[in-house]
């Protein structure tokens, strides 16, 4: 084959027949025959050569060696769920703590509760609703007869025998529940996560 | 396993798990390359290592958003590229000087901020030539328009493919490979008098 028979070859494909390209693409055998026979090509691929090598030669240049550090102190890796949440519970553990044990609380006496025999789950509800009615209106009744007459320790007593000690018991469970539950969800509203830092920015 | 013996992708999944000593490992493995093309663009050391510092961040911040289907480095260089051009564009820093920072006001300054060769333990005057036809290098590269400088970079010192610089510096192949021809017509050019000497 001879020049004549071919184009000439383009820049990347004689890139190709330099080392330190070969392995990328591989040289084509035609191109290399051309090149081999074309003095024009063998000029550039030549010249090619040249850049090549002054610009692997050119200095390595490296950053100082305090720049690993000084990336590390900026870097915000993503971090997993199970982390953010123990963060969470961690910057809010006053709350946390205090609502956790009390839930934890209520669970466990309301758990008692419902094992109890010939309790069920509808009869405990119908039951703590008409009781929660109750004590509500009572307590109104009862607070309207304290400020009348301010005798708060007969009021309380008057309280807890109109009260059973197991209904007294899964009232206070349910309502703790509720407590708890208002208690956490106000945390989350009132109070932000951390504040998440910013990247300065070079203008 | 060592980190250092962890390929890119590893310890990409490994920062999402929030692992600090891959964030390192990645930092140490990138840092040269990045900050010498980012180096040779900008012609500033201490604003190179400024901006390769934000992309190392601003890769960090936003792991979540990387396709692995990319090169991890590449994506990198991705950053690295659209922060220097950034910055280039605000300080219309088209041609500057290879002897030291844009800014230097001194002889002294100019000289600590030049870059500087490697020693290879060379003798004295082949140090002197060597570091001779780095500066002519250099300046040659320099003297190039930003985007053919930083093509031909990525290409020759970086060994980047084309695709891969495509990719970094948001072009199309066709322009990538333009950009390089050209780029090396002129630093054929620059550098015809060495031929000849």
């Amino acid at each position: 084959m001879t020049p004549r028979d071919q184009r000439h070859p383009t820049p990347e494909e004689l890139e190709a027949l330099l080392p330190r390209f070969r392995a990328e693409a591989g040289p084509d055998a035609a191109v290399r025959h051309h090149v081999a026979d074309c003095d024009r090509c063998r000029r550039e691929l030549e010249r090619l050569r040249e850049v090549d090598e002054a610009l692997t030669a050119l200095p390595a240049v490296e950053p100082s060696p305090g720049f690993t550090d000084a990336v590390m102190a900026r870097v915000r890796l993503p971090v997993p769920w199970y982390r953010r949440l123990l963060a969470w519970i961690a910057a809010r553990w006053t709350v946390v703590v205090p609502a956790g044990s009390l839930a934890a609380a209520s669970a466990a006496l309301g758990l008692w509760i419902f094992t109890r025999p010939g309790v069920t789950p509808g009869g405990v509800l119908d039951w703590t609703l008409t009781r929660i009615s109750a004590l509500f209106w009572n307590g109104v009744v009862e607070l309207g007869r304290l400020v009348w007459i301010s005798g708060l320790p007969a009021t309380l007593r008057r309280i807890a025998d109109a009260v059973q000690p197991l209904e007294a018991a899964g009232a206070m469970a349910l309502l703790s529940l509720t407590t708890a539950a208002v208690g956490l969800l106000m945390a989350r509203l009132l109070t932000t996560g951390p504040r998440r830092a910013t990247i300065g920015s070079r203008g | 396993m060592s980190y250092r013996d962890r390929s890119d992708q590893e310890l990409v999944q490994l920062c999402l798990k929030g692992n600090d000593r891959a964030a390192r490992a990645l930092v140490s493995r990138f840092q040269r390359p990045l900050f010498s093309v980012i180096h040779r663009m900008v012609r500033d050391p201490e604003l190179a290592e400024d901006l390769a510092q934000e992309a190392f961040v601003r890769a960090f911040d936003k792991l979540r958003q990387y396709d692995p289907s990319y090169k991890f480095s590449s994506w990198l260089f991705k950053i690295g590229h659209n922060l220097t051009v950034d910055h280039l564009r605000k300080k219309e820093l088209d041609t500057v000087s290879i002897h030291g920072a844009p800014d230097a006001t001194s002889e002294e300054e100019q000289e600590a901020t030049a870059p500087t060769l490697e020693s290879r333990g060379e003798r004295p005057d082949e140090r002197f030539e060597a570091r001779e036809l780095g500066r002519e290098i250099e300046e040659a590269v320099g003297e190039l328009r930003p985007a053919y400088r930083e093509a031909i970079l990525l290409r020759h010192v970086e060994g980047r493919s084309y695709d891969e610089i495509a990719e970094i510096m948001e072009l199309p192949l066709g322009t990538v490979k333009t950009y390089i021809h050209r780029g090396r017509k002129e630093l054929q050019e620059h550098l015809s008098h060495l031929r000849t000497a």
